[in-house]
């Protein structure tokens, strides 16, 4: 059960001992330039030519080079790239929220027998580290020629990122009172329009979260993709800043703007929606 | 009759698609690890050689030392630095909000752009360190941080960390919002000082999410291996060596897939010791 | 606590934040506008052959490839098979690395002419980054392309024990392939006696230095360690950087340098007598080259410290030499092109020299680039004449090497400065000319990832690291050298002898 509380409610704020003084908001403030200073470093480095980002690293660029971002979109093939990872986020999603919706409901209504089984099968997969099955499953992708493949690589992700999303709606609906389906139910409607009109819509907060943190985890794993996709035209934004930086390491303009190119839609996204992400992330995590 | 088949129906695909995934292949890593093999036409089983080469091979234990000194620096650095950000921003009411978002937005940016921005951030011609050489004569301070065997590690922890602690401390500040406002007003009138509320209040208050962390950081310390992977491969001359490195290199650089497989089970089993301790501890009547 | 069916559905709307979804519908359509319209020719191409991918799992990886590859190589979408004479297109195809503006020379002045000089047979050259895994993943799966480009001979005498590629003799006799070749560079294709791939490149390690800076202060290019010694010990006064060798994080480019110790000190002689096994690797002649190499790392003569020559990669160690703030670079004739780039002026080069009074000038022999036929191959005929298309024409061969800067695709021919043109930069020239005659008379060297078997040379870069900071002895790290080389002597790619007695 969870309760998503309001901030100027806490109990710290109430505390009414002395609020936070200069020193605190010194930590504070040193703690926000440690995270945001290398973004905003990065930024601008984006805009500097490579020679002005040896020399001058950390002052502000005395010629803005648009042109940086041109030359790493065409070199760095990112309207591929970002396409690829889309494709992925969007397979992966979508898979997961199917899978975990109806495992979740199955779970959280129905307690079947044998459903502590379930959930501890779940947790177990959910923890075995991708390096236990990386290597058969390689092995096995290659000799079935399924390597290279952006739709075996979502289908794994469903496997990696579901079990944490059927725990997380399974949490949610838990809290919610099925009086309403059963309602739904002596009115005639059949277990299919239950879930449709019922309960899709009462956890469509959760379903959304869930969606947002699975597409974040989709599109920043590297470690599935490194392996399991080599060629270049599949591989998606994770791995290919990878190789970018590999093949241009020292043109700092270049890699740079390909950095940002990468991490600017997730960015944007985050900006837009951070309640729904930081909530969820923490929900799943403050019940382990 | 069909009521009572529904729930398993709804919970089949997630279990069959972990057990396809995920479970077979893990299996099959185990009995990998007891063969020699190198990827083409078939493995020879060898028995226990692999763990015995294992266990004489000096990069073995080298690896297992970083990945303690890892666990070490991760039980610390990034706790202590949620800890005391979240401790101050659940004072300030309103305007964490916005500080929250800050130091959340690194953990959404993907591990190759991260490495991308320390990478630049740390390098001996165009870093910090070359900054202040050049500009105040201060030699000492340009190190070669991802070369220099004494930095190496802890300049690819701190990039990690820096990802990382931004998200604990979004996960305390929940869990110390969550606190009953009554246990801060009771210390209050008992005239407690801002740190004895600290750990006499909220510290208390937090403990289940705070070892959910504690347990998820040395879980995942054994695991690591995107970080190390994308800085330096585990160079050089094995100074940044962990185990998922070690692993990566011998299953796909050296083709050796079983031992590989050896390490990997290694891997595993190290993680999940560390990660059964606390329940253990717990059962045993230990109070954390 | 009744609810009616509308008030539960309208509270489970409301809970669902429209401005949320609102905001992200928006960001998807923005975002997804700009991927759309920002798409490079060959990207957009190559994602609609995704989709096709993605959404039928079955596609097999070599039709994948096959759609990617008429989307990428825009030069073969116009040389498609007239097919009928044969009844079937024969396709061959070709996995490659990407070499960025370069890759236009091979497709205009190779792929192109081979087509349009061959009506029954289309050319595929598809560019892999990373190609030799995936060539092998590819060989385990059964679907590698018919020509598999390999780092070299050590490379595919592990190929030939696995049966994934065919002997070439017929087609070598058909072709003339061995009047055509270096005597040593068609030998070393060779493995159980029998011709298994050509050398695509050759090349050899070269002293790279700044003239410029060299006459500035009088100094003499060294052809001893002794001159080396002196050189350096004025780089320090001066505060430069001798050598501006670096293995930027990538261990495996250590072994340049330790090659070249290896055959300079101990001398190619008892290098070759070590890899045939007659002499052991912990011989007092090998730990003298490994313990120089170590000395001058540790003196700081690479890099000015070990730190740094572990972090400068080469194009910042190019950009000191061209600087003049670096004395020398040790490294590979592929680096011409580098030297053209960002040394043009002021620089030159020497065969790397020998170290010992005794070794004499020689130049270390290597393969960059060797090509086998798969034996999955289902036309390797088709195969053998792109191959051929390699050796036939001097003229054409010349064009592409020139248009390289000599740094690549310089097939073993026995080249003569009358084949390159006038317009060639004479110190290019000058290199393949001393190469052949050197090589012919017999004065060779042996390069670590020629003519090493795979886990020894794998051993003597990576463990060379750990010697580097001190944590392993040249004995240890020789010992262990020795007892690796042991389990692998039915992999030693084949190796002419020496000219040069020890």
């Amino acid at each position: 059960m969870s309760t998503i509380t309001t901030h100027s409610t806490s109990g710290a704020a109430r505390s009414k001992l002395k609020g936070p003084g200069v020193f605190s908001y010194s930590i504070m403030l040193a703690l926000a330039f440690y995270a945001a200073a290398p973004l905003v470093v990065l930024f601008l480095n984006s805009l500097k030519s490579t020679e002005e980002a040896s020399t001058n690293s950390f002052g502000l660029p005395q010629s803005v080079n648009w042109s940086n971002y041109i030359d790493a979109w065409r070199i760095g093939g990112f309207s591929t790239t970002l396409l690829n990872s889309t494709i992925l986020v969007a397979l992966s999603v979508a898979g997961v929220l199917v899978v975990s919706f109806l495992a979740a409901y199955g779970l959280a209504r129905y307690t079947p027998r044998g459903h502590d089984f379930f959930l501890t099968y779940l947790l177990v997969g959910s923890t075995i580290p991708v390096q236990l099955y990386l290597i058969p499953l390689f092995v096995f992708l290659t000799r079935n020629e399924l390597m290279d493949n952006l739709f075996v690589l979502s289908v794994l992700y469903v496997a990696k990122f579901a079990p944490f999303a059927t725990f997380l709606l399974r949490a949610f609906l838990l809290g919610i009172s099925s009086d309403f389906e059963d309602a739904a139910r002596v009115d005639g409607a059949s277990e299919f329009q239950v879930l449709r009109k019922i309960v899709v819509p009462l956890l469509a907060p959760a379903i959304m979260t869930v969606g947002l943190v699975t597409g974040l985890q989709v599109w920043n794993e590297f470690t599935l993709a490194v392996t399991l996709i080599q060629s270049e035209e599949l591989k998606p934004v994770s791995t290919s800043l990878f190789a970018f930086q590999q093949r241009h390491g020292t043109d700092w303009g270049l890699t740079n703007a390909g950095a940002v190119i990468t991490v600017l839609p997730v960015i944007i996204l985050f900006l837009l929606l951070q309640r729904r992400f930081i909530e969820g992330l923490t929900q799943g995590g403050s019940k382990g | 009759m069909k009521r009572r088949f529904l729930p398993y129906l709804l919970i089949a695909p997630l279990l069959l698609i972990e057990l396809l995934a995920i479970i077979l292949p893990s299996i099959l890593n185990v009995g990998y690890a007891f063969t020699d093999w190198n990827g083409l036409g078939e493995p020879v089983f060898t028995g226990l050689d692999n763990l015995r080469t294992l266990v004489s091979d000096r990069v073995f234990w080298i690896s297992i030392k970083h990945n303690v000194q890892w666990t070490i620096f991760f039980l610390t650095v990034p706790i202590a630095m949620a800890l005391i950000g979240a401790t101050i921003a659940s004072r300030l009411g309103r305007r964490q909000m916005l500080f929250r978002i800050i130091f959340f937005v690194p953990y959404v940016v993907a591990p190759a752009v991260n490495a991308e921005i320390w990478r630049y951030i740390l390098n001996p011609q165009t870093g910090i360190g070359a900054v202040l050489e050049r500009n105040f004569g201060w030699e000492w301070a340009n190190i070669a941080f991802f070369s220099n065997s004494d930095w190496v590690l802890w300049s690819i922890a701190n990039v990690d960390n820096w990802h990382w602690w931004g998200f604990l401390l979004v996960l305390y500040l929940s869990a110390m919002q969550s606190i009953p406002p009554e246990l801060f007003d009771a210390a209050r009138v008992d005239g407690a000082n801002r740190r004895q509320e600290f750990l006499h209040v909220i510290l208390p208050g937090i403990r289940p999410t705070l070892v959910y962390t504690l347990v998820l950081s040395m879980t995942a310390s054994f695991l690591i291996f995107d970080y190390v992977w994308i800085l330096t491969e585990g160079g050089p001359a094995h100074a940044s060596e962990v185990l998922g490195s070690f692993m990566y290199k011998q299953a796909f650089y050296r083709y050796n897939v079983g031992y590989a497989s050896a390490i990997a089970l290694g891997m595993t089993a190290l993680a999940a010791a560390f990660s059964l301790t606390f329940p253990v501890l717990r059962k045993r009547g230990w109070d954390i | 606590m009744t609810y009616t069916f509308n008030e539960l559905r309208n509270e489970g709307k409301s809970m669902t934040s429209r401005m949320d979804i609102k905001k992200l519908i928006a960001g998807a359509m923005i975002f997804g506008m700009i991927v759309a319209s920002c798409g490079s020719g060959g990207g957009t191409e190559s994602s609609t052959s995704d989709d096709d991918a993605t959404t039928d799992s079955e596609a097999a990886a070599d039709s994948e490839a096959a759609a990617d590859t008429e989307a990428e190589s825009d030069n073969t979408e116009d040389n498609s098979s007239d097919d009928d004479t044969n009844g079937e297109p024969r396709t061959v195809e070709w996995w490659g690395q990407p070499r960025g503006d370069d890759d236009a020379v091979i497709d205009e002045h190779f792929v192109d002419t081979f087509n349009a000089s061959h009506d029954d047979v289309t050319l595929e050259f598809v560019r892999r980054e990373d190609h030799e895994n995936l060539i092998r993943l590819a060989l385990q799966a059964g679907s590698a392309p018919d020509l598999v480009q390999t780092n070299g001979p050590a490379d595919v005498v592990d190929l030939v024990e696995a049966g994934s590629v065919i002997p070439l003799d017929e087609y070598a006799a058909k072709y003339g392939w061995e009047d055509e070749m270096l005597p040593w560079a068609y030998d070393v294709g060779q493995v159980d006696g029998k011709l298994y791939s050509v050398p695509l490149t050759y090349e050899t390690m070269l002293l790279y230095y700044n003239k410029t800076l060299f006459e500035e202060n009088g100094w003499e290019v060294p052809s001893s360690s002794d001159d080396i010694e002196f050189l350096c010990g004025e780089a320090d006064k001066a505060d430069l950087t001798c050598f501006a060798n670096g293995t930027g994080g990538k261990a495996s480019r250590g072994e340049w340098w330790l090659g070249w110790h290896l055959n300079g000190v101990a001398g190619p002689a008892t290098v070759y007598d070590a890899l045939q096994g007659n002499t052991a690797w912990n011989d007092p002649a090998i730990a003298e080259a490994i313990d120089l190499n170590t000395e001058w790392i540790q003196n700081g003569w690479y890099s000015q410290d070990t730190d740094r020559y572990f972090a400068l990669g080469h194009d910042e160690n190019w950009a000191l030499l061209g600087s003049g703030d670096a004395l020398m670079r040790v490294a590979g004739s592929w680096d011409t092109g580098r030297m053209l780039d960002f040394c043009d002026a002021d620089c030159d080069w020497i065969p790397a020299p020998p170290l010992n009074d005794d070794v004499p000038v020689h130049f270390e022999l290597a393969i960059g680039e060797a090509l086998s036929i798969s034996a999955d191959s289902e036309d390797p005929d088709a195969a053998a004449e792109v191959l051929d298309h390699l050796f036939n024409d001097r003229a054409r061969a010349a064009t592409i090497v020139e248009e390289f800067a000599f740094s690549n695709w310089v097939v073993p021919l026995e080249w003569d400065t009358a084949d390159f043109s006038a317009d060639a930069d004479p110190r290019l020239v000058r290199f393949l000319d001393e190469l052949s005659a050197a090589t012919s008379q017999g004065n060779f060297g042996y390069t670590t990832w020629t003519f090493f078997p795979p886990d020894t040379r794998t051993y003597l870069f990576e463990a060379y690291e750990s010697v580097i900071v001190g944590q392993l002895s040249v004995e240890e790290y020789l010992d262990t050298l020795n007892e690796t080389f042991a389990t692998e002597t039915d992999a030693i790619p084949p190796a002419p002898a020496t000219g040069i007695g020890s």
